[in-house]
């Protein structure tokens, strides 16, 4: 009898310490990896990527509950299907209410170094957020968003296994971050190619990409192994008077030479993410290339690398046939 | 001026000494862990030898049959046992790949590739692990990223674990344990100073190494882990330091462990301690020579046009349309060394002020004024890696591509202004896998003009325009230095006749003599760097009495008096800080 009632401690002592041990945050995990990617992604010590966490902000995410009329998860403007973007020009948010710039790409952002098409978030953590407080898009208060997660009790138990306590502004924003971390696109045929399979790429494909290197001077901004600088750059695109009506990074900086600059996008997946540009203004591809090949839009502070490109027609299907190999497998989570 | 002012001598003191000096010696190498082989590149052959620190003794480890082709070993360095060296190798294709090889000669297997991709056309093995079974090193690919990776000598998989687009480690080095890499980088996208940092292997987490606004290098891990050496100028002038190291950070303050020393790169620890680096002495300097229209060649021993200076190498002289202003190259620091080590210097020959030129380009190979002396034309590649022609306005301080060559190969596009600033004569691919010699206006005002095809096979080297505009010289290279070097002249009425050709050995430089007449040609092989007057007909050819050490990159002064061009030799040495590891922390 004492057997079994030690027995029966010693396996309640060991179920305690598993919960314990199972409510803890945890160390960083690694995602597995992809080709074409680096092993590296910079995750701020003060949010360790886990699979808790992402899990946790897959949920977020998908939840309507964070928009004022519960018409607006993450998701339904970044659709997973759609390398989580949509396909109308600009945002649509709570309420039907119309926002001013293009819904942006999430694939790769754990590699980026500042957030929104004007940068104006420095992190992840502070970008994710926002697009909940913003009144054209998901319109809630902070108190009101941490209220709403807080009512569920299922969530309530998943912010203690992830963080070790309740929902709140940071947790929740550490929970979206740490999922938007997990979405990857990699494993293209470009990235095969790149790897060493020379037959990865069309011969169309492989023309159209010596011209992103040389003659069509894409590269200049598009690089690297997410095909984006992380710079700002002025185009053209959107400028239709002066001052333009979205004045982009300079909206940030205060400085007026950087009136009309915006993010570098990357361009993986770029083939099935129409429109283009910051405020979805060029339908096609094709017409981005011809947007560049005219030189972009004349302005005062257009960035002196947009010049006339003299691409022939052949030379623009062989880009744009490129541009194709950048669809990969998209994946998210751990 | 971008030039720093000169330093005094070094005094190496009494912990370090010279190993090696002389001109075989190369820096692209390092210790074996016993301390006692130096790998190198036998220049003559190209391969990858080892060199005995004790009596000088040296055995090729790579087969050097490969030099007839072009072939060359490049940066190499030694496993942790000191039975095995990575290097990379120059192959026949013109690019690198990675290989390792045994140096006991009872190995006769020979070399293994571990990685040959033309996508990634440069790599450069860092180091190895621990246990030998992966080898860190750098990648650079064809799209103008660096990449830090780790490569299974078993299996050939790679581990990309750190992109950092165009611009890459001078130098990095794995902890023995294998959990961390050190590597230098700029420490901001514009800055030109460099940071150390410490990446986990896994790619888990990474931190800089140690604070301060100087510029951190060439970090070298000893192999007990605890110390990472390091270049810093944190005291004012370039010299050695050391930093404690415990769980993947700094455990204490970085410590100076020699005086000033300048044009230094480290090189690699042995296990016992000591430090290997390399330095640079010597420069090459801007000479002119009177030029006679009517006999031609020149008639007077070089004269200096710049002073003497240990810290800077001078250039690809180009004078100005007026005759009053030179501009030159000037390469700061050791080869593999970072911080502004190219500028382009615009320099008065009246009054001797000189000014950099902020042209934002990495590597020049030719430059030359337009006719208007408001622009200068460059052949080379920008710091975003980007080859090409590129177009500098001196006025407004902006460099700008006239075409880009979609490779990262350094060396650019060649090209040459015609009579007018408006317009240059290039070479461009035509969209179908060829090239031709076009003329292109600057201002993008209408479409090339198409002057004539390039044959396929060759690399052209460079191009110019007679002085009275009516004929085109080009000169060709074989591809790999295989030989078949061309030169050929394009006449007014679009005929196309090769002058010269060179059985062996490359053409260096091409310029059309003052008054037409004559080309004066450049060339490099087995007998060294030449100088020739030969008849743009072809028919007569002679030597010009020039400088043994005589660098490419001619320019003739707008009068056609003088003839202006580079020599100098800069000397190499390996030199060991004894006892480095020993230091106090």
């Amino acid at each position: 009898m004492a057997r079994a009632r030690r027995s029966a401690e010693l396996w309640l002592a060991l179920g305690l310490v598993t919960l314990w041990w199972a409510s803890k945050p945890g160390p960083c995990q690694l995602l597995p990896p992809v080709l074409g990617l680096d092993a590296y992604l910079a995750v701020p010590p003060e949010n360790p990527l886990t699979a808790r966490k992402s899990e946790l902000g897959r949920r977020l995410f998908f939840d309507k509950r964070l928009s004022a009329d519960g018409s607006v998860s993450c998701a339904v403007c970044h659709e997973p299907e759609r390398a989580f973007t949509d396909s109308r020009r600009v945002a649509v948010g709570a309420f039907g209410r119309i926002g001013t710039r293009r819904v942006p790409k999430l694939v790769n952002r754990g590699f980026g170094t500042s957030f929104f098409w004007d940068g104006s978030a420095p992190t992840l953590e502070e970008q994710v957020f926002k697009p909940i407080l913003n009144p054209l898009e998901m319109a809630l208060s902070e108190g009101e968003a941490v209220r709403r997660v807080r009512q569920d009790d299922t969530y309530l138990e998943a912010f203690e296994r992830a963080f070790g306590g309740p929902p709140s502004r940071q947790t929740v924003s550490y929970a979206l971050a740490s999922y938007v971390r997990t979405i990857r696109s990699g494993d293209s045929a470009y990235d095969r190619y790149q790897a060493g399979d020379a037959a990865a790429l069309t011969i169309g494909q492989v023309r159209g990409l010596r011209l992103f290197r040389g003659k069509a001077n894409c590269v200049v901004c598009h690089l690297g192994p997410n095909f984006t600088d992380e710079g700002f750059h002025n185009t053209g695109a959107g400028w239709t008077g002066t001052p333009p009506q979205d004045l982009g990074r300079s909206e940030i900086t205060g400085r007026d030479g950087d009136a009309g600059k915006f993010k570098t996008p990357t361009l993986r997946e770029a083939a099935k993410t129409a429109p283009y540009m910051h405020d979805g203004s060029i339908a096609s591809l094709r017409d981005v290339i011809d947007f560049y090949d005219d030189g972009g839009t004349e302005n005062p502070y257009l960035d002196p690398e947009i010049v006339p490109l003299g691409l022939t027609e052949a030379e623009k299907g062989d880009l744009e046939e490129f541009l194709e190999a950048l669809n990969g497998r998209v994946a998210d989570g751990m | 001026m971008a030039l720093p002012p000169a330093a005094a001598e070094w005094d190496p003191g009494q912990a370090a000494e010279a190993v090696w000096s002389g001109d075989s010696v190369n820096l692209w190498g390092g210790p074996s862990p016993d301390g006692r082989w130096l790998s190198f590149v036998d220049g003559p052959s190209g391969a990858l030898a080892l060199r005995n620190v004790s009596n000088g003794r040296r055995h090729a480890v790579d087969r050097p049959a490969g030099a007839a082709r072009g072939e060359f070993a490049y940066f190499s360095v030694f496993d942790r046992t000191g039975e095995r060296v990575a290097y990379a190798w120059f192959n026949e294709d013109g690019f690198y790949e990675l290989r390792i090889a045994a140096v006991t000669a009872a190995d006769h297997a020979g070399p293994r590739v571990l990685f040959r991709n033309p996508e990634v056309p440069f790599v450069q093995p860092c180091a190895w692990s621990h246990d030998g079974k992966r080898i860190l090193a750098l990648f650079f690919r064809e799209d103008n990223t660096s990449q830090i990776a780790l490569i299974d000598v078993d299996d050939k998989r790679l581990q990309v674990l750190r992109s950092l687009q165009w611009i890459y480690p001078k130098r990095m080095d794995l902890s023995p344990d294998g959990t961390h890499l050190v590597y230098d980088n700029l420490s901001a996208r514009d800055s030109e100073e460099r940071d150390l940092f410490l990446l986990r292997t896994d790619g888990s987490h990474e931190s800089p190494l140690l604070d301060g606004p100087s510029n951190d290098l060439s970090p070298v891990w000893s192999y007990d882990g605890g110390t990472i050496w390091f270049i810093s100028d944190r005291s004012g002038d370039d010299a050695i330091w050391s930093v404690p190291v415990r769980d993947g950070k700094a455990s204490g303050n970085p410590q100076q462990l020699t005086g000033p020393i300048p044009r230094i790169l480290l090189m690699g620890a042995t296990r016992g301690g000591d430090l290997y680096f390399g330095r640079r002495k010597g420069a090459s300097r801007l000479f002119w020579q009177r030029w006679s229209k009517g006999s031609g060649p020149p008639a007077s021993d070089p004269t200096a046009m710049t002073e003497e200076s240990p810290e800077a190498d001078r250039l690809l002289p180009a004078f100005s349309p007026d005759g009053e202003s030179l501009a030159f190259l000037a390469q700061v620091g050791t080869e593999n060394q970072g911080r502004g080590h190219r500028t382009v210097v615009l320099q008065s020959l009246k009054t001797g002020a000189s000014r950099a030129v902020p042209s934002k380009l990495t590597f020049v190979r030719s430059m030359q004024f337009s006719p208007d002396g408001k622009l200068l034309l460059l052949s080379g590649s920008d710091r975003r890696g980007r080859s090409g022609l590129f177009v500098h306005d001196l006025e407004a301080g902006r460099t700008v591509p006239v075409e880009l060559a979609g490779s990262s190969n350094l060396h650019g596009i060649p090209g040459r202004f015609g009579t007018s600033s408006r317009s240059v004569f290039l070479a461009v691919g035509d969209g179908s896998g060829g090239s031709a010699i076009v003329e292109r206006r600057l201002d993008g005002g209408s479409e090339d003009r198409r002057i004539m095809p390039l044959p396929p096979g060759k690399r052209l080297l460079a191009v110019d325009l007679s002085p009275d505009s009516g004929r085109i010289a080009l000169a060709w290279n074989g591809l790999s230095g295989a030989g078949g070097a061309t030169i050929t002249v394009l006449g007014a009425g679009g005929d196309a006749r090769p002058v010269l050709t060179l059985p062996q050995g490359e053409f260096t430089d091409l310029n059309w003599a003052p008054g037409g007449a004559s080309l004066v040609v450049g060339t490099r092989g087995s007998s060294g760097s030449r100088l020739w007057l030969a008849s743009a007909s072809g028919d007569t050819m002679h030597e010009i009495a020039s400088p043994p050490d005589r660098l490419p990159g001619l320019t003739f002064s707008p009068e056609g008096a003088r003839l202006a061009y580079a020599a100098g030799a800069t000397m190499q040495e390996v030199w060991v800080l004894n006892g480095a590891g020993a230091t106090k922390r």
